[in-house]
């Protein structure tokens, strides 16, 4: 059995992620509104959300254009201001529709594993 | 923009790798470019800021955990590196450049086989499928022209039967002429 490293990618893994990780940005945004590198450790202390915490900005640009999600700039206390990013009503509805549909996805996959592992 | 009036081996490598990035990026429209860009750099000011930002070590770290360009600039929808402006010539050159005399053949597969685009098992394909039809178109005309020679005696046009390894070629056909 070969198990997959921190890190080391896969085909497969980088075509769902390609979904996937869109949608886990919006969910870690309905806890409130963040900004980059705060999204990009989150996402990237969990593993194989996304590919690099690089990876996670263009994704952001393109929630930002698909009205998924605002920004607005805010001083920081150290440093330049940041550009923080915060779920829009649309992007609450695409989430919604995506967890519907990721619990039946999920279910049918494990199933036919589960399927193939008792034979 | 920073405060830090540090120069040195760190700085360097933030420069380089965000030149780099600037590279990568070639062929994604300025405005995300931009964005793309200040976003990164701001991540990594962040990041020096938790660590000693002049330890070149830590920031080696802090950029392999931002990762590779090339994967950042992938996900923005950047066409991968070098492929572009002939790409779209490869396929006719292919089909057709055998009438322009074959060079234009020639110059299909070199595009082909120097770009990205397409992965290795496309690459094979398209070289050697099109060249196994010439040669099969080929080897049928050697054949046909053959047959033709090996028509018994002098021949008229009325109909002459031909057999060619087995093959009976009832023939009407010009290759019996003589």
């Amino acid at each position: 059995m070969h198990y997959m490293e921190p890190g080391e990618d896969t085909n497969w893994l980088a075509q769902v992620r390609r979904g996937v990780a869109e949608q886990c940005v919006l969910a870690v945004l309905t806890r409130g509104e963040r900004y980059g590198f705060e999204l990009a450790r989150e996402l990237g202390e969990r593993g194989q959300i996304i590919a690099s915490e690089g990876t996670l900005y263009p994704l952001l640009a393109r929630l930002r254009r698909n009205g998924l999600v605002e920004t607005s700039w805010r001083e920081s206390n150290a440093g330049p201001p940041r550009r923080y990013y915060h779920l829009t009503r649309d992007g609450e509805l695409a989430l919604a529709s995506f967890k519907k549909q990721w619990r039946v996805f999920r279910d049918a996959v494990d199933e036919i594993l589960e399927e193939g592992s008792q034979q | 923009m920073t405060s830090r009036q540090t120069t040195g081996e760190a700085d360097k490598l933030v420069r380089r790798y965000l030149a780099q990035l600037d590279a990568a990026l070639q062929g994604v429209d300025a405005s995300r470019r931009e964005e793309i860009l200040t976003e990164v750099h701001g991540h990594i000011d962040e990041g020096r800021a938790e660590l000693d930002p002049d330890d070149a070590t830590s920031v080696r770290t802090l950029l392999d955990r931002v990762g590779d360009p090339a994967a950042i600039a992938a996900e923005a929808g950047a066409p991968p590196p070098g492929s572009g402006r002939w790409d779209a010539w490869a396929p006719w050159l292919i089909i057709f450049g055998f009438i322009a005399s074959g060079l234009g053949w020639i110059a299909g597969v070199l595009i082909l086989w120097t770009s990205p685009t397409w992965s290795q098992r496309d690459k094979l394909i398209a070289t050697f499928v099109p060249l196994a039809g010439l040669v099969a178109l080929f080897f049928g005309l050697v054949a046909a022209l053959r047959a033709g020679a090996s028509c018994p005696g002098p021949t008229t046009l009325a109909s002459t039967t031909c057999t060619t390894k087995g093959v009976t070629l009832r023939s009407e056909s010009p290759y019996c002429w003589s």
